[in-house]
C-alpha cells in the first residue's frame, strides 16, 4: 500500500458523506410530495379528528417540513432514527434487525452468484464457440431477461406447490433445525442471485476473452507457463478488474433487489419493511431505510475502489 | 326511566354454551376437545402493538386483541350482545349513565385482580389516547369492587356497545410501563404474547391464569402477516398455516373449489364492511345533482357484478345495512339496475349525451370497479379509471378531494347513528368533506343518536335509509351500495371451534379452539 | 440510392449485427412483435377491452388461443395490446433518461468544477437509492397514467446516462481535433455540438438499447408492487400481476405475459450487446478473425 491509495480512499469517503447528505435531502423532499398521511393510515377507518390530531402532534408531523428534517438529521448524529408510526417502535431497533435478515439472504446469494458466475464465465471463454459456450451464454442471457417476481412465482409453483419440497414463504426458525432455516432461504436466494449470476458470467467471459488476446498471455505461453497457472495467475487476475466493477454495482443492486424478492417470499427483511412503509406512508421508516441502503451502496463502492487499488498495478504503482 | 337489559339468563347461556363447546358445533363435531398443539394463523391484518390496546383502533387489529384481551361484552353468532367480563349492565337514558356489574374471580395474566378500579383506569387510558369509543364517558364511579357506573356526557344509544366491546382491559400494573407493554401483553385473555415481530408475526402462549375452568386447550397461537393473498394461499395449501383469512375473493374461490378445506364466515353482521361507489357531490360538477347520482346507481348491475367477482361470497346491498340485521329495511324501495331509467335521469338533469369523469380505485377492487366503469359508460357516464395505492385512496376520502367517483367503504354494523354519522357529519373523518350535508339528513341523524329506545331508533333508521336510498326520491349521497364483504376464513378440518369471524368479523373465540389431529 | 444502400450494407454496424445468427433472429422477433403491437387492431382476434362476464377464465381453446382473463377478455388480444404499452414504456422512459442524462452529462463534462461535482454527487445520490424504490416514489408522486409511469422509470434511470456522457465528453475533449478546432477559433459551444455530441450520442444509443429491456422489467416490477398502469389498459407486467391471483387454477394467465416480457427483454439485450461490440473501438478489426484465432489455439 502506498500513500496514494490512502489519499484516494480518503477522498472517496468525503465524497460518500456528501452523497449521503444529498440522499437525505432527496428522499425527504420526495416524501413531502407523496400524497398520504402516516397517522390516518395508522389509525384506520374508525379514527376521529381528535384522535388524528392527537397522534399527529405526538409524532411531530404538524411541524414545518424544515423543522422535521432538522430533527431527523440532528437525531442521526445521536444514533436516533425517530419513531415509526405504524410499528410504534424505535426505528433503529427495527431497521438493524431487518437489515440482518436481508444480509443473510443477500450475502450468500452474492457469493453464489460470484462463484458460479466466474466459473461459468471461465468455462465459456476457455471453450469459446463450443456447444458449452453457447449453452452458458444462452442461459446467462435468459437469466438477465426474466422478470424477478415472475421467476419467483414459477419457482413457488414448481418447488413448493407441485413438488412440495421447499416452503413457499417466510423465514425458518433456527431452533427447528438447520434444514428448516436453509430450506426457507433457497428460493429467495436463487431468485436474487439469478440476475447477478448471469451478469458475472457474461462479464467474466468477455473480459477473459479480451485478456486471452493480449500479448503478455502469448509471452507467458511461450515461457512455458502451465495452462492452469496461465488461467488463474495471469488471465483471471487481469480479467478481474472489470469483474470487480460489476461486483460493486451488482451487490448494491441486490440490496435494492431484495425489495421485490422479500415481498414475493414474505421475508421480513429491510426490503419488505420499505414496501410496507411506503404503502403505509410511514415516512420516517422510509427515509431511514433509504439512508441505510445508500450507506450500504456507498460501502460497496468504497470496497470496490480499494480492491481496484490493490489489484490494478497501474493504480498501485503510479 | 330505567331499563334493565339481559342479565343472568344470558350469562347462564354463555356458561352452559361454553361448557358444551360453542353453539355452532354440528353433529360430527361433538367430540371431546383435546389439549395441546399450536394453531398457526395467517392474514393480511397487522397490528402495531398486540399489547397496548388503545392503539389498536381499527377492526383489522381486533383479532390480535381478542387473543390476549377481553372486553366487557361480546356478540353471539346472531349478533346479539352477550356478557364477557361484565355479567350484567343497566342503562339510564335520563341521567345518562351505564352501570356495569363485573365478573368476579377474573385475574390478569400477571395475577392482578380484574375489578372496577381496573376498568376505570383502562377507560381513562383510552380517553388519553383520544379514542372516540370512550369520548362520551364523562366520568367513571367505582361503586364497589365489582360495580362501576359510567356517567355519560349525553345519552347516545351507541355508547353501550362502543364502551362494552371496543375497550380491551389491560392490567393496571402493566400499564405503569406502557413501552414494555407495547411489545408484550397483560390481559385477561386465554393467551399472552411471548414474541412480537412488528409486521411479521405475533406468538402467544397459554395464559395459566385464565378464568374459564379448563381452558384454553391449545398450548399456543402463532399469528403471521402475509400480505400477498396468493402467497398466503400457497403457504396454506402447502400446510404451513392451519387457518387463514382470505381477503381476495378470486383466490378464496380457488381454494374453496378444491373442496378440501372448511370455510367459515360471519353470521352476526357485526364488524361487516360494505363496499359501494360514491360520487363527490361537494365539488363542482354533475354529481351535485341528486338525479345524476341516482342515474349512476341505476346504471350499475350490482347482481351481475357480484356474481362475476364474488363467486357467491358476496351479498348485494341496496342500503346501508346487511340483510337480516336490525337496521336493514326489507320494504325499502331501493334502486335496481335500469339503464334506460339512468339515461332518462341524465337527460332530465341536462346531460343527454352523458359526461366524462374519473373513477378512482385501489388494487383490491380493481376488477370489480373496472367492470362497473364499463357499465357506467353504457349510459353515458364515461369514466377514466384511476388506480391508486391504498394510502392515496385513504388520503382521498379523508380529505374529500376525489374527483368523480370512488369506492365507498363503510361499516354496516347495526348502528347508523354511529357509523353513518362518521361519514355524514359535517366534520366526519371520512368521505364527509366530499359530500353534501342537507339539513333534513343532519336533523334525522341527530334524532337517531338521542333516540331513547331501541324501537324508536330503528324506526328513525328506516327513515334515514329511505331518505338516502329511495329509488325515486333518495338523495343518493353515498352513491350505490354494492355488497358486504364477508372475507371467508379457510382452515383445515382438524381446527375445531375457533369461531373465527362467526360472531364478529374481526374476532375468534380462541379459548375454545382445539386441534383434532 | 443504390450507393446509399451499399453504404448501409457495408457499414460496420450492419455487418456486426448480421454476423451473428442469434442477433438476426432477435431482430426478426422484435420486428414482428413491434409490428403486431403497432397494428394491434388488425392482428388481435378480439377487442381486448370487451368484457364478457359470462365467459370468464376460459381455458385454452381454438376460439381463445390463450384462454380468457377474469373479466372474460381474450388473453392473446390483451397480450398483443399489452405489447404496445410495454414498448412505449420501454422506449419513452429510455428516451427520457437518455435525453435528460445526456444534457446533465454534457453540462457536467463541459463546465467542470463545482457544477460538475454537484451534478455528479446528485447522480451518485440517485444511484444509491434502489431504482425500484426511486420509481415507486416518483410513481406515487406523479400518479398513474402511461406518461407518468414512463417519467418515473425514466427519471430513475438518468444517472447512468449522465455518467456515460460525462465520461465521453472528458475523453473527447482531450482529443487532438477538438483542441485543433478551438485553436482555429471555433467557439466552445459550436465545438461541443459539432464534435462531442455525435460521440456521446452513439455511446448513449448503445446504453439505451441495453436499457430498453431493463425499463420493461422495471415497469413489470412496478406493476407487481401495485403501482402499474391504469386499468383497463394492460401492460405485460400488470397482466402477470393480475394473473398471479389465479396461479393455482389458471397458471396460463400469469405465465404467458411473463414469457413475452422475457423474450422481448432477451432480444433487446442481445441486440444491445451486438451494438456495443460494433461500436467498441477496441474490438474494431477483430471481427471475422475470431474463429481463425480460436482454431489456432486448440491446434
Amino acid at each position: 500500500m502506498n500513500k496514494k491509495l490512502f489519499k484516494m480512499i480518503g477522498k472517496r469517503i468525503v465524497q460518500s458523506v456528501i452523497v449521503l447528505f444529498i440522499v437525505t435531502l432527496l428522499v425527504f423532499l420526495l416524501m413531502q410530495l407523496v400524497p398520504g398521511d402516516p397517522i390516518v393510515n395508522f389509525l384506520g377507518a374508525n379514527a376521529t379528528e381528535e384522535q388524528i390530531a392527537h397522534y399527529t402532534e405526538m409524532f411531530g408531523y404538524d411541524q414545518p417540513a424544515l423543522v422535521q428534517y432538522g430533527k431527523w438529521i440532528a437525531g442521526l448524529f445521536h444514533g436516533e432514527m425517530g419513531r415509526s408510526v405504524a410499528l410504534q417502535k424505535d426505528i433503529t431497533e427495527v431497521i438493524f434487525q431487518r437489515l440482518g435478515v436481508t444480509l443473510s439472504i443477500v450475502l450468500p446469494a452474492f457469493v453464489l452468484a460470484v462463484v458460479f458466475g466466474v466459473v461459468l464465465g471461465i468455462l465459456a471463454a476457455k471453450n469459446r464457440g463450443s456447444r458449452l459456450d453457447t449453452v452458458i451464454s444462452f442461459f446467462a442471457n435468459i437469466g438477465m431477461s426474466m422478470p424477478m417476481f415472475w421467476f419467483g412465482m414459477l419457482l413457488i409453483m414448481l418447488f413448493a406447490l407441485k413438488l412440495g419440497i421447499l416452503p413457499t414463504s417466510g423465514l425458518g426458525n433456527k431452533a427447528d433445525g438447520m434444514w428448516q432455516y436453509i430450506s426457507h432461504l433457497i428460493l429467495p436466494m436463487t431468485v436474487l442471485a439469478m440476475g447477478p449470476l448471469a451478469q458475472f458470467t457474461r462479464q467474466t467471459r468477455s473480459s477473459m476473452l479480451e485478456v486471452i488476446r493480449q500479448d503478455y498471455v502469448t509471452t507467458a505461453k511461450a515461457k512455458g507457463v502451465t495452462k492452469k497457472a496461465l488461467t488463474f495467475r495471469h488471465q483471471l487476475r487481469n480479467a478481474l478488474i472489470p469483474i470487480i466493477t460489476v461486483m460493486g454495482v451488482q451487490l448494491g443492486g441486490m440490496i435494492g433487489g431484495t425489495v421485490l424478492v422479500e415481498s414475493i417470499f414474505v421475508v421480513p427483511g429491510l426490503g419488505n419493511l420499505m414496501i410496507t412503509a411506503i404503502k403505509g406512508r410511514d415516512f420516517m421508516v422510509v427515509e431511514n431505510g433509504v439512508l441505510i441502503i445508500a450507506i450500504a451502496v456507498a460501502v460497496c463502492n468504497l470496497v470496490v475502489d480499494i480492491l481496484y487499488g490493490i489489484i490494478d498495478p497501474r493504480i498501485r504503482n503510479d | 326511566m330505567k331499563k334493565k337489559l339481559l342479565g343472568l339468563a344470558l350469562s347462564l347461556t354463555l356458561v352452559v354454551a361454553s361448557a358444551l363447546a360453542p353453539a355452532t358445533v354440528s353433529a360430527e363435531e361433538t367430540k371431546e376437545p383435546v389439549y395441546g398443539g399450536t394453531v398457526r394463523y395467517a392474514s393480511h391484518n397487522v397490528t402495531s402493538t398486540p399489547g397496548y390496546t388503545p392503539e389498536n383502533s381499527n377492526n383489522a387489529s381486533l383479532i390480535y386483541l381478542n387473543t390476549a384481551y377481553e372486553s366487557l361484552i361480546y356478540y353471539n353468532s346472531s349478533g346479539e350482545i352477550i356478557p364477557r367480563l361484565a355479567t350484567e349492565w343497566e342503562t339510564d337514558a335520563e341521567e345518562p349513565s351505564i352501570t356495569w356489574t363485573l365478573r368476579e374471580g377474573v385475574k390478569f395474566a400477571d395475577g392482578t385482580d380484574f375489578n372496577a378500579e381496573a376498568v376505570k383506569i383502562n377507560i381513562e387510558e383510552y380517553q388519553k389516547c383520544q379514542r372516540n369509543e370512550t369520548a362520551n364517558v364523562a366520568s367513571c364511579e367505582v361503586v364497589d369492587d365489582y360495580t362501576i357506573k359510567m356517567v355519560l356526557n349525553s345519552w347516545n344509544s351507541s355508547t353501550l356497545e362502543a364502551v362494552g366491546f371496543f375497550v380491551y382491559y389491560m392490567s393496571p400494573e402493566a400499564l405503569k410501563d406502557v413501552d414494555t407493554l407495547r411489545n408484550t401483553s397483560c390481559g385477561t385473555g386465554a393467551f399472552q404474547v411471548t414474541e412480537f415481530e412488528p409486521g411479521v408475526s405475533v406468538k402467544y402462549a397459554k395464559n395459566e391464569n385464565y378464568w374459564q375452568e379448563g381452558k384454553p386447550y391449545l398450548d399456543g397461537v402463532e399469528m403471521y402477516v402475509v400480505d400477498e393473498p396468493t402467497t398466503r394461499a400457497s403457504a396454506f395449501e402447502a400446510g404451513e398455516y392451519d387457518i387463514i383469512l382470505m381477503n381476495n375473493l378470486a383466490v378464496a374461490n380457488d381454494l374453496i373449489s378444491k373442496d378440501k378445506y372448511v370455510v367459515e364466515s360471519n353470521t352476526s353482521g357485526q364488524g361487516l364492511v360494505m363496499t359501494g361507489i360514491i360520487p363527490n357531490s361537494a365539488l363542482e360538477g354533475p354529481f351535485q345533482d341528486a338525479r345524476v347520482r341516482r342515474a349512476m346507481c341505476y346504471a350499475i348491475d350490482t347482481q351481475a357484478l357480484s356474481d362475476a367477482f364474488g363467486y357467491g361470497l358476496l351479498k348485494t346491498l341496496n342500503q346501508w345495512a346487511a340483510p337480516g340485521t336490525p337496521t336493514f329495511d326489507e320494504n325499502l324501495n331501493g334502486i335496481t339496475y335500469n339503464p334506460d331509467k339512468a339515461r332518462e335521469l341524465l337527460a332530465e338533469a341536462g346531460y343527454p349525451d352523458g359526461f366524462d369523469t374519473t373513477f378512482t380505485t385501489d388494487a383490491g377492487s380493481k376488477d370489480y370497479f373496472t367492470a362497473a366503469a364499463n357499465m357506467l359508460a353504457e349510459v353515458g357516464i364515461r369514466c377514466e379509471v384511476n388506480l391508486v395505492d391504498e394510502s392515496a385512496q385513504v388520503n382521498l376520502y379523508s380529505t374529500g378531494t376525489w374527483e368523480g367517483i370512488m369506492g365507498h367503504f363503510a361499516s354496516v354494523a347495526p348502528d347508523l347513528g354511529l357509523y353513518m354519522g362518521r361519514h355524514l357529519d359535517v366534520d366526519g373523518a371520512f368521505y364527509a368533506k366530499g359530500i353534501q350535508h342537507p339539513e333534513d339528513h343532519m336533523e334525522l341523524l341527530e334524532k337517531i343518536r338521542v333516540a331513547p329506545t331501541e324501537e324508536e331508533k330503528i324506526k328513525l333508521e328506516y327513515e334515514m335509509q329511505k331518505l338516502i336510498y329511495d329509488a325515486d326520491t333518495g338523495s343518493a349521497l353515498f352513491g350505490q351500495p354494492l355488497y358486504v364483504q364477508n372475507e371467508p376464513v379457510l382452515k383445515y378440518d382438524y381446527v375445531k371451534d375457533d369461531n373465527r369471524s362467526v360472531d364478529h368479523v374481526a374476532t375468534w373465540s380462541i379459548e375454545n379452539c382445539w386441534l383434532d389431529k | 440510392m443504390k450507393k446509399i444502400w451499399k453504404k448501409i450494407k457495408n457499414s460496420r454496424i450492419v455487418k456486426v449485427l448480421f454476423a451473428r445468427k442469434a442477433v438476426v433472429v432477435c431482430l426478426i422477433i422484435l420486428a414482428l412483435m413491434i409490428l403486431s403491437a403497432v397494428f394491434a387492431p388488425l392482428v388481435s382476434p378480439y377487442d381486448p377491452y370487451k368484457q364478457d362476464l359470462k365467459s370468464m377464465l376460459l381455458g385454452i381453446s381454438p376460439e381463445h388461443w390463450l384462454g380468457t382473463d377474469p373479466m372474460g377478455r381474450d388473453l392473446l388480444s390483451r397480450i398483443i395490446y399489452g405489447g404496445r404499452v410495454s414498448f412505449i414504456v420501454g422506449l419513452v422512459s429510455v428516451l427520457v433518461a437518455g435525453g435528460i442524462g445526456m444534457i446533465l452529462g454534457l453540462i457536467a463534462g463541459m463546465a467542470g468544477g463545482i457544477i460538475d461535482a454537484f451534478i455528479m454527487r446528485v447522480t451518485d445520490a440517485m444511484m444509491s437509492v434502489p431504482m425500484i424504490i426511486m420509481a415507486l416514489f416518483l410513481g406515487s408522486i406523479l400518479g398513474k397514467g402511461l406518461g407518468n409511469i414512463c417519467l418515473a422509470i425514466g427519471i430513475s434511470m438518468i444517472p447512468s446516462y449522465a455518467r456515460v456522457t460525462r465520461g465521453q465528453v472528458l475523453t473527447v475533449r482531450e482529443m487532438d481535433y477538438i483542441t485543433a478546432g478551438t485553436l482555429c477559433g471555433a467557439s466552445k459551444l459550436k465545438n461541443t455540438l459539432v464534435h462531442i455530441l455525435p460521440n456521446c450520442i452513439s455511446a448513449n444509443i448503445v446504453l439505451m438499447t441495453m436499457n430498453l429491456g431493463n425499463a420493461i422489467l422495471n415497469e413489470a416490477a412496478l406493476s407487481f408492487l401495485g403501482m402499474g398502469i391504469n386499468p383497463p389498459t394492460a401492460s405485460w407486467g400488470s397482466m402477470v400481476n393480475d394473473g398471479y391471483k389465479y396461479m393455482s387454477s389458471n397458471p396460463v394467465i400469469a405465465i404467458a405475459p411473463g414469457v413475452f416480457i422475457m423474450i422481448v427483454v432477451l432480444c433487446f439485450n442481445m441486440v444491445g450487446d451486438a451494438l456495443r461490440d460494433a461500436m467498441d473501438p477496441k474490438l474494431r478489426g477483430t471481427l471475422g478473425k475470431k474463429k481463425k484465432s480460436r482454431k489456432k489455439e486448440t491446434a
